[in-house]
């Protein structure tokens, strides 16, 4: 199996095979253009993801390297958030701001499923609550004033479904 | 159940509001009813959801234009409906018409049964088939 490495933005270099790296659609257009088949002594720099990030993501895709690819359709796909595998569920059992920075690195890299797991988390998150819990959740200040706030309600309607 | 409250936490739509096509894919995986709350949560949110996911508002707006055109048809004075409740109502009320039908559709079935009566005794007739068939081979025994 050929190895790659990459650089992280902190300097650390990581071996990985080259079909994991090419899960990411960025890597693969950069190893397709450069021609690269194999480790060649030169590290490929990934610059916008640090060391502690890129070690989750290979990690991730190393777990999923054998897939099915997902279809396409986004549109006509009905949306479920639902279906997180439970090892992806205990993969992103992490704090907000790595989950963060996952979706970034996830994002930049051009990993789908990835991208996919991480949105639904977040979604997930979102989901059934109230305006006051999801405050709660993402720790967000209350900044409207009582009549602003009673006029968006109005404007939403979010109240007046039981 | 929950584990978010043991990690830190902060303002993640906000901090992704840079990464418009993200944020749209979160929004995609939302109930319109959801969608609903989001701008009600900040300032920050409400901008994100009105000026970002466009894609995500629009499915916000037909949402609201179908909940508008219901809270139209119900009355303002009898407004916050339990939808789940009234489609339960409707079930109520369809099951009632169904029994009300029902005996006059027994009446109309047996109608029906009278015409196949009918029918029956009109198709009855094979006894004439039969006694064809004998005087059939009646002959032929005596060649």
């Amino acid at each position: 199996m050929p190895i790659i490495k990459l650089l992280s933005s902190d300097e650390e270099p990581f071996e990985v095979d080259v079909d994991i790296a090419r899960m990411s659609i960025t890597l693969r257009t950069m190893l397709d253009d450069l021609g690269i088949e194999e480790d060649d002594g030169e590290p490929i720099p990934v610059q916008n993801v640090n060391s502690s990030i890129l070690r989750k993501v290979i990690q991730w895709c190393t777990y999923h390297k054998n897939d099915p690819p997902t279809p396409d359709d986004d549109e006509q796909r009905e949306k479920r958030t639902d279906d997180i595998p439970s090892w992806d569920a205990d993969f992103l059992k992490v704090d907000q701001g790595t989950l963060f920075e996952i979706i970034l690195a996830a994002n930049y890299l051009d990993i789908k499923g990835l991208l996919d797991v991480t949105c639904k988390t977040v979604a997930n998150m979102i989901r059934g609550k109230t305006p006051e819990e999801i405050r709660k959740t993402f720790n967000i200040k209350n900044d409207f004033t009582p009549q602003e706030e009673e006029q968006i309600r109005r404007e939403n309607e979010w109240c007046e479904e039981k | 159940m929950n584990p978010n409250h043991s990690y830190q936490k902060f303002d993640l739509i906000n901090a992704l509001s840079n990464y418009g096509p993200v944020l749209e894919k979160v929004f995609s995986f939302l109930h319109p009813k959801d969608l609903r709350v989001v701008p009600c949560v900040s300032h920050t949110w409400r901008d994100i959801c009105y000026n970002v996911t466009l894609k995500a508002n629009r499915r916000r707006l037909k949402a609201l234009r179908s909940l508008k055109r219901v809270k139209r048809k119900v009355g303002t004075e009898n407004w916050p409906i339990d939808i789940k409740y009234k489609k339960k109502r409707r079930n109520e009320s369809q099951n009632e018409r169904n029994q009300q039908v029902q005996p006059l559709r027994r009446k109309f079935s047996e109608i029906q049964n009278v015409g196949h009566k009918n029918q029956q005794q009109t198709q009855f007739t094979p006894t004439k088939k039969k006694a064809r068939w004998k005087l059939a081979r009646v002959p032929f025994k005596q060649w």
